[in-house]
């Protein structure tokens, strides 16, 4: 029961700012929001303390509605409350002024609600409730200012993308219950631990939950959305499609380990998945001139890392990149917000500059964020993305390629983190604006951020150093045969993968302040600008043709309704064929009549 | 008891007409239409014999539909002449005869009787009625002349003038064959039906009325009677026939009165389902309901003009005159057969019988025919709703009367199990 | 009790038709609403309230009625339906009783424990639909009332030679359900009777491809929405084929079930894309009708007790949802005398609640866990794929589709820049709303409570058809 209330304390948040918001004066909603969210966190935690917790009430005939707060989803929640609390008090200060204040908080409650249905879910059909929540909330978030049709245009643009993931996610549910006539997590935990049943058919469903994932996440081929959703406004993009939300496909695959451990060749594919879309982020990064989807482009690169990661079979990795990652990304967007606030919203890089001396505070939260995303040793996105490095190395099916081609991405992050703070804070001023520091209600979030993106990495460090986390969660996570690493090696790529970090993060600081760029870099930029075209390609593939098939169809519909008159009125016609016997003649009649008789009389059986 | 009230009354205003006015003369129809009724209502469920006129269930059933359509009739016209009442009473003895003889000469002679009154009838109106009753009656001498050839091959080949005697052979096959296009005729079987949309049209509308009542009631009587051995498989022929022209015919058609006609051909298709199984009470049932609904539409039409009654000089009615409006709206569902009007129920009898006897196809046939009536009979009934410039000068008796008969089919239609046992009964 | 729930609104429809004011209507809804209601919240377990009176004695024919777990589920949503419909419907008295009317003969329908009985219903209700489009129809109503007329008739009319075939084949003694489903028809002539029962039922599911009456059947009813949300209370195609053509031969149901898979995944998939292209709301929301009504069908063809339980229970939701849309559709109608989903824009900033109650609405019908479609929805899903996955597959695209027709109305019609000026929710509207979305999101979050008198009888279902729970 308790576990319920984490999940309907913002639901309550979410009933209440819905209902009667309107009526509250700033910035009571905000304060409500956050305090649930606290509140939500607190007893998250007193909960994982006393060792966890179950909810089971009935729904669906053979599907409960089931919870389960293990370590793994205790992790998660701490995650989402954690950096959820941070963020929405961050928001009471940058929504401030906003006409549509308590809607937001109202959405943003909602939005926490179902991240936890969704983190906590025993059961798949449960999940997926907080699957498709999350994906409303980020619809009504991206479209938070509906008045601008290229909003509203993104916000749609990721539910529906999202739908096509989400397909897959319940044809996943289908074949497990075809299967095992259960979609309880746990139960079909303990019933694959037997020989596998069918195991052509189970691939097919690990695949088709990972589609889901493929969605929410963003990954290729179906990434498109993320960096439209940035039309949301800035701590949604911290929050949801940062920190927490986009991360929810890992969390399935972490979830669903007992399920891939089991199948290789689909680990295979998301390890693969997960690299491309890593190099798709990065390069992707390179071109971007709004500040928000440079950001947005590194969130589809790293969770494309933290793919890679559960693909070789290290879910803890890929878990603990998500915890790193939700630090230094929502800190990155946060400070990407604080100075959007500060140039009075402002988003272009172009236009910015030279806010180095203008911004005292946010500067040094851009820079952590960035080294953090950058990898500079030390800092917390270091150690997770060595963790993933190490972990494909150790991965039996061509290990070292993943390995090298994971670390080129490195360098490429490196690079691009540095353009983004280059182009920001660096250089001279380009725009024409009179920046302002944001108020404390801002940056205090941003400090906890910032100290999360330097200490978050030490929950696991290296052999021999201590590694809690990987304790913490090894319990709840099915284990993958891996070679393992000798301590000099381990420690020898530690060496290396720092190295390649700082090499990459010092060009991008020396490349990004050049005033002239050479050519081959022009012309990448400018199909790096346009993300490879993927969007225009798809709209021209795929989108436009559905659309003009539907105006097709919508057509063709008519004329099946005039097939159908028309068959009505040839029945019509007929009948006036037969109406014109009554010709009015006796002659006529007197023949038909006598000619009937005979019909008559030849049928009659003699 | 009815034949004497029948004839009583027949021979006496014959001679009364000269003397009394013709209200009066009116009023003395309809009474000894009545005591007829109450004869034969008093008498119920007893037979009764006497040489070949034989009142048994059938005769009862039959005679008391036909007494139904001639009151109505008698009820409706607003003749000057007392002839006209005359005749009504003339052929309505008819129809009881033929109703209730086996003999099939004693048959040949109740048609006659019926029909000679009915030829007159339909000449009421001159012009265009007088051609259409001069194809009537030469048509009508016709099928006559077939049903006076199967009578002799009939006794040719059981020896007897029975109808509903056993017999085999194609000499009795052949005899069968043609008495049922003699009556076929009469109850406007296609394809000997022609007559039927041009006198319809051109006969004044209480004539209508009674043929398309009373007739169909005597006739279908005989009809019942000669079938009883068994149907031959020709009368499918008929039934597929009448279904799908009266309905299919019946669309496109812009008169009223016409369009009734076609209905009624379709119906009589529907009816001649029943003969399979020979059951009387299904039978009669759906003619009971048939009668209510046909009789109370062309009430309604001939309260709007005794001529021709075009679908545009409907619109408007139910705005005139909602009682009459509603009257032919519900009238034209019960022709339909949606529930939950008597029609149904009708429909549901003798397509039961259709079905007991295994005759699967005909049954389809005639079920989708009549979705397709669907079509008019609504541009039928909905046409009193739309907007126009309807006139009626109801009495309002006729408005009572139609009220009354509409709630008569609805209530049918609730509880049709209320008039089954008393039918069954007869 | 049964009989008291159905006469309820044909007593009070009558007596609107005769003129008695509107109010009263509303009362009368309210009342039959909150007896419906009653009766659900009451309902044992098994068959309650079994009346049997005869109606044709001799011919087994029985005024048999009675409330099982089904179709008190449809007595609860058609009772909701149509009180929703009172309430904010600003139509004249007339049309409101005839919308009572024909909720009472659809409450007859949804309890007839008699096939004949049934068939009475199915064939009766027709009438009060005929008359509401035709009296407060739009410009071409004609030719989509004869549409409408031919396309039912030529279903049902044939298939009362099913009806008659299931008794006298099958060897049953009356029409009771309880007989027939004792006797159903065996061999080669159950295939034909089937067919009777399933033209008639895929019609009015519908089913593509014949669906084509609908459209026009919605596009010409009165803008305030009422006889659409009637008309969609109407198509029971889905639980007439669960509760007595595919029971009644289950043998021919075997042999034709492929085709309907078939169809209703097409009629899932199609819908949903046409419904894309639908310019004004109406006929948005007739295509919608077709997916939806395609997935239940699904569920319900698929013969497996999930499939089947999902199936109704979508059914039963989309029936409010629908209905809510089309009342919602009026909302806006009397607002700004349009339709016409281009000639919105921006509704959301002068009228929130409006938009929220309209996104509770689309979202419910998009299937939105937490909603009133999702159940339905998931149920069928995992019933359908075990009985045919491509076609569970195919037809499960619509999901995708129906988020795009769906968010893609909502947002041309509530969000982007609007001049419009609108009055958000007032008056009868309010309790609608709140009763609405009520409706949804308890339908949503406690399916459990609401099928569960459903799963016997989706157990029995299967087990006809072999399939075990």
């Amino acid at each position: 029961m308790w576990l319920l209330l984490t999940i309907l304390l913002p639901l309550v948040g979410f009933a209440l700012l819905g209902l009667f918001g309107k009526r509250m004066k700033e910035p009571l909603p905000g304060v409500i929001a956050s305090l649930l969210v606290l509140a939500s966190l607190l007893l998250g935690v007193g909960l994982l303390l006393s060792g966890g917790a179950r909810f089971e009430a009935e729904w669906l005939p053979g599907i409960p509605f089931s919870l389960l707060l293990d370590n793994l989803s205790g992790f998660m929640l701490l995650i989402v409350t954690g950096v959820g609390f941070l963020i929405h008090v961050y928001a009471i200060g940058y929504m401030a002024g906003d006409a549509g204040y308590s809607r937001f908080f109202a959405y943003f409650n909602f939005f926490i609600a179902m991240m936890l249905t969704l983190v906590l879910a025993d059961s798949y059909p449960v999940m997926f409730i907080g699957w498709e929540g999350v994906g409303l909330a980020s619809f009504l978030l991206i479209g938070f200012w509906y008045k601008n049709v290229q909003y509203a245009d993104s916000a749609r643009k990721a539910f529906i993308v999202n739908r096509i993931g989400d397909l897959g996610f319940m044809l996943g549910m289908a074949i497990l219950w075809a299967l095992y006539g259960t979609l309880s997590i746990s139960e079909l935990k303990e019933a694959l631990e037997g020989p596998l049943k069918n195991p052509s058919l189970l691939a097919l469903a690990g695949l088709l939950l990972f589609l889901g994932a493929v969605g929410k996440s963003a990954q290729v081929p179906l990434m498109v959305w993320l960096p439209d959703a940035m039309a949301g406004p800035t701590p949604v993009s911290a929050l949801i499609h940062a920190a927490t939300m986009v991360t929810a496909g890992v969390y399935l695959i972490a979830r669903s380990s007992f399920l891939y451990a089991n199948l290789p060749d689909v680990s295979y594919i998301i390890a693969v998945i997960g690299l491309i879309t890593a190099f798709y982020g990065a390069l992707s990064a390179f071109g971007q001139n709004d500040i928000k989807k440079i950001v947005a482009y590194s969130t589809i690169s790293q969770l494309g890392y933290m793919f890679l990661a559960a693909g070789v079979g290290a879910y803890w990795v890929a878990l603990f990149h998500v915890f790193t990652h939700a630090f230094f990304k929502a800190l990155l967007f946060l400070a990407s917000g604080s100075v959007i606030h500060a140039l009075g919203g402002e988003q272009d890089v172009r236009r910015m500059g030279g806010l180095w001396k203008h911004l005292p505070l946010t500067r040094w939260h851009g820079l952590i964020g960035a080294l953090a995303l950058g990898g500079l040793p030390l800092l917390s996105g270091f150690w997770s993305k060595d963790a993933i490095l190490a972990a494909t190395l150790t991965y039996p099916f061509g290990g070292l390629g993943f390995y090298l081609g994971a670390l080129l991405v490195a360098v490429l992050t490196a690079m691009y983190a540095m353009r983004w703070f280059v182009l920001v804070f660096l250089g001279e001023e380009r725009g024409h604006h009179h920046p302002h520091e944001a108020p404390p209600v801002m940056l205090w979030p941003n400090h906890l951020l910032a100290l999360g993106s330097v200490l978050a990495g030490y929950v696991a460090l290296p052999y021999p150093l201590p590694n809690p986390l990987e304790a913490f969660l090894k319990p709840t996570l099915a284990e993958v045969e891996a070679h393992h690493l000798s301590l000099g090696a381990e420690w020898g790529l530690i060496a290396l993968s720092g190295a390649v970090a700082l090499l990459g993060l010092w060009l991008g600081y020396t490349f990004f302040q050049r005033k002239a760029f050479p050519a081959w870099y022009l012309t990448f930029e400018a199909w790096s600008r346009e993300s490879f075209f993927v969007d225009r390609v798809y709209n021209a593939l795929i989108v436009n043709p559905l659309k003009a098939l539907a105006e097709a169809l919508f057509y063709g519909d008519g004329s099946l309704l005039r097939g159908y008159l028309g068959l009505g009125g040839a029945v019509r016609s007929l009948g006036q064929g037969m109406a014109r016997l009554q010709t009015g003649y006796l002659r006529v009649y007197a023949l038909l009549f006598v000619l009937g008789a005979l019909a008559l009389l030849g049928v009659m059986r003699w | 008891m009815t034949l004497l009230v029948l004839s009583l009354f027949s021979v006496a205003l014959t001679l009364l007409g000269f003397f009394v006015s013709v209200p009066l003369f009116k009023r003395f129809t309809i009474l000894g239409l009545s005591l007829a009724l109450l004869s034969l209502l008093l008498t119920w469920g007893k037979p009764f014999a006497l040489g070949p006129y034989h009142v048994d269930g059938i005769s009862q059933v039959f005679t008391l539909l036909a007494l139904l359509g001639a009151l109505w009739t008698v009820g409706l016209v607003r003749s000057g002449r007392f002839e006209f009442y005359l005749l009504v009473l003339y052929a309505t003895l008819g129809m009881h005869l033929l109703a209730s003889t086996q003999n099939l000469i004693l048959m040949l002679v109740a048609l006659e009787a019926l029909s000679l009154p009915l030829y007159a009838l339909a000449t009421w109106r001159r012009g265009e009625g007088l051609e259409a009753a001069l194809k009537y009656f030469l048509l009508g001498a016709l099928a006559a002349a077939f049903f006076l050839y199967g009578t002799a091959l009939h006794y040719g080949a059981t020896g007897n003038l029975l109808a509903g005697t056993p017999g085999e052979g194609p000499l009795y096959a052949l005899a069968l064959g043609l008495l049922l296009v003699g009556l076929g005729f009469k109850v406007a079987l296609a394809p000997f039906h022609f007559w039927t949309p041009d006198v319809y049209q051109g006969s004044p509308t209480p004539v209508v009325l009674f043929m398309a009542t009373g007739v169909k009631a005597a006739a279908f009587a005989a009809l019942l009677r000669v079938a009883a051995p068994g149907v031959p498989d020709a009368l499918a022929l008929l039934v597929a026939f009448s279904v799908l022209l009266g309905n299919l015919a019946a669309l496109g058609q812009k008169e009223a009165k016409r369009l009734l006609a076609y209905s009624s051909i379709a119906h009589a298709g529907y009816m001649a389902l029943a003969l399979y199984t020979g059951n009387a009470t299904a039978l009669g049932f759906y003619l009971l309901t048939y009668v209510l609904a046909t009789g109370l539409a062309f009430a309604v039409l001939s309260e709007v003009s005794p001529d021709r009654v075009p679908l545009e000089r409907l619109k408007g009615l139910f705005h005139r005159d909602p009682l009459l409006g509603l009257g032919l709206f519900v009238a034209s569902l019960s022709l339909l057969g949606l529930p939950p009007l008597a029609g149904f129920w009708g429909k549901y009898l003798v397509f039961t019988e259709a079905a007991k006897a295994g005759q699967w196809g005909l049954l389809v046939l005639a079920l989708i025919t009549s979705a397709v009536s669907a079509y008019y009979y609504l541009a039928l009934g909905l046409a009193v709703f739309q907007k126009g410039a309807a006139e009626a000068h109801p009495r309002p008796l006729a408005r009572g009367v139609a009220l009354g008969v509409a709630l008569l089919l609805i209530l049918l239609g609730l509880i049709p199990g209320a008039v089954l046992p008393a039918l069954a009964a007869g | 009790m049964v009989i008291l729930a159905i006469l309820l609104p044909i007593l009070f429809g009558l007596l609107l038709l005769l003129g008695l004011p509107r109010a009263l209507g509303v009362l009368g809804a309210g009342l039959s609403f909150l007896l419906n209601l009653y009766l659900f919240l009451t309902h044992p377990g098994g068959t309650a309230h079994p009346v049997t009176l005869p109606l044709l004695p001799g011919v087994g024919v029985y005024w048999a009625f009675g409330l099982d777990g089904l179709s008190a589920l449809f007595f609860l949503t058609i009772g909701l339906t149509v009180f929703l419909g009172a309430l904010v419907a600003q139509v004249e008295g007339r049309f409101l009783g005839l919308a009572l009317l024909m909720s009472g003969l659809l409450l007859g329908l949804f309890a007839a424990r008699d096939l004949l009985v049934f068939y009475l219903f199915f064939e009766a209700t027709l009438i009060p639909a005929l008359l509401m489009l035709f009296f407060y129809g739009g410009e071409g109503r004609v030719r989509a009332l004869y549409t409408f007329l031919l396309f039912t008739l030529a279903g049902s009319l044939p298939m009362l030679a099913a009806v008659l075939a299931a008794k006298a084949l099958g060897g049953s003694p009356s029409f009771l359900l309880e007989d027939l489903l004792a006797h159903p028809v065996k061999g080669g002539a159950a295939l034909w009777v089937f067919l009777g029962f399933a033209l008639a039922f895929a019609i009015k599911t519908p089913l593509f491809p014949l669906h084509a009456w609908l459209p026009p059947f919605h596009q010409e009813n009165h803008p305030s929405g009422l006889a659409d949300a009637l008309g969609t209370l109407y198509k029971v195609g889905v639980f007439a084929f669960f509760r007595f053509a595919i029971p009644l031969a289950p043998e021919g149901f075997s042999e034709l079930q492929g085709l309907l898979l078939f169809l209703a995944a097409i009629s899932a998939l199609y819908g949903a894309w046409v419904a894309f292209s639908a310019k004004d709301f109406k006929t948005l929301l007739a295509y919608a009708g077709v997916s939806h009504m395609g997935v239940a069908a699904l569920g319900t063809f698929s013969g497996t007790p999930e499939g089947a339980l999902g199936g109704l229970y979508l059914l039963a939701a989309s029936g409010v949802y629908t209905g809510g849309l089309f009342l919602l559709a009026g909302r806006l109608y009397e607002r700004l005398h349009t339709l016409e989903i281009g000639r919105f824009r921006g509704l959301s900033a002068p009228a929130p609640a409006l938009s929220a109650l309209a996104l509770f609405l689309f979202l419910a019908m998009v299937g939105l866990p937490g909603l009133s479609g999702f159940p339905g929805e998931l149920m069928t899903l995992l019933g359908a794929y075990k009985q045919s996955p491509w076609l569970t597959a195919m037809a499960f695209l619509s999901v995708i589709a129906g988020a795009a027709y769906a968010l893609t109305a909502f947002q041309k019609v509530f969000w982007e820049e609007g001049t419009q000026k609108t009055e958000d929710l007032k008056g009868a509207e309010w309790p609608f709303a709140a009763l609405a979305v009520a409706a949804l999101v308890l339908m949503g979050v406690f399916p459990g409570f609401f099928v569960k008198g459903l799963k016997p009888l989706a157990e029995a279902f299967a087990k006809i058809l072999g399939g075990g729970a």
